[in-house]
């Protein structure tokens, strides 16, 4: 089998679920390894994983009672869609943000918690910027969402299965360095 | 690519791999677009190389250079080591 024969039977079975639509296949690849085949399939609308993730069982397990192995990735595209108000907790020593992704028809609530030490840098940064605290911490945290989100393949994020993350130190000097958001802030990166 | 190539080693893929083993490898490991972008860069830099016709564009060039430098900067802070 070649990685084209394979990337047909999967779309084959997707078409005929209905599940066609939701692939985006720019995103989607179809990848042959020395040792076995590697498929991520990207879908558009979130509401559709699990049914698309049992096609990728079930042609996983076809392939096996061929001698062929395959690693199925199956992911959904997701969009920010609300940045909620940041609220400290002084004995976490950090700021909880809560975000709602969106996926389609899905939607997913996730948290983001922002350290101390970042909160207070950033409040040194934006003096005189007229930005709020609040509404600088949740323009970091949309734009830290949105990288996280970028990345595609073995390393991508899964809202739904991790729900919690954290912003550092690092983290906020990767955002400054990289990302626009110190320059939609107006302060130097 | 070299760089690349030194992060290969915190997936744990020790041994040699070939150009496109290598693009294959970060499609994989980092998603179409990555790979893509990888693949991209090797084909310029093939150009610039051995292309006597071949000129660099100024605007593309500066922003894939951006990329390349936030694009390492993440492998970096993912693995805890620099690149080059």
């Amino acid at each position: 089998m070649t990685s084209t024969e394979l990337e047909n039977l999967i779309r084959t079975r997707l078409d005929s679920s209905g599940l066609l639509p939701v692939l985006d296949e720019f995103k989607s690849q179809f990848l042959e390894f020395p040792d076995e085949f590697f498929v991520e399939l990207v879908l558009t609308d979130g509401a559709k994983l699990v049914d698309v993730e049992r096609i990728g069982r079930e042609v996983r397990e076809l392939l096996r009672k061929q001698g062929v192995d395959l690693d199925v990735i199956v992911r959904a595209i997701w969009t920010v869609t609300e940045v909620g108000d940041p609220a400290g907790n002084l004995q976490l020593g950090r700021w909880r943000v809560p975000v709602t992704l969106a996926s389609g028809g899905l939607t997913q609530q996730v948290k983001v918690d922002v350290l101390f030490s970042v909160v207070l840098d950033l409040k040194k940064r934006i003096a005189g910027q007229g930005w709020s605290e609040n509404s600088a911490i949740k323009e970091v945290v949309k734009k830290f969402i949105e990288v996280e989100l970028s990345l595609g393949g073995e390393s991508y994020w899964n809202p739904i299965r991790d729900q919690s993350l954290e912003i550092n130190d690092n983290a906020l000097s990767y955002l400054f360095a990289h990302t626009p958001v110190a320059r939609t802030l107006g302060i130097q990166g | 690519m070299h760089a690349v190539l030194g992060s290969r080693v915190s997936y744990g893929i020790v041994r040699k791999l070939k150009h496109f083993e290598l693009l294959d490898e970060m499609h994989r490991r980092r998603g179409r677009e990555f790979g893509d972008f990888v693949r991209d860069l090797r084909g310029m830099r093939e150009a610039a190389d051995y292309r006597e016709e071949w000129e660099p564009q100024r605007r593309v060039t500066e922003n894939r250079l951006a990329k390349v430098q936030s694009a390492l900067g993440r492998l970096e802070g993912e693995i805890g080591t620099e690149l080059i």
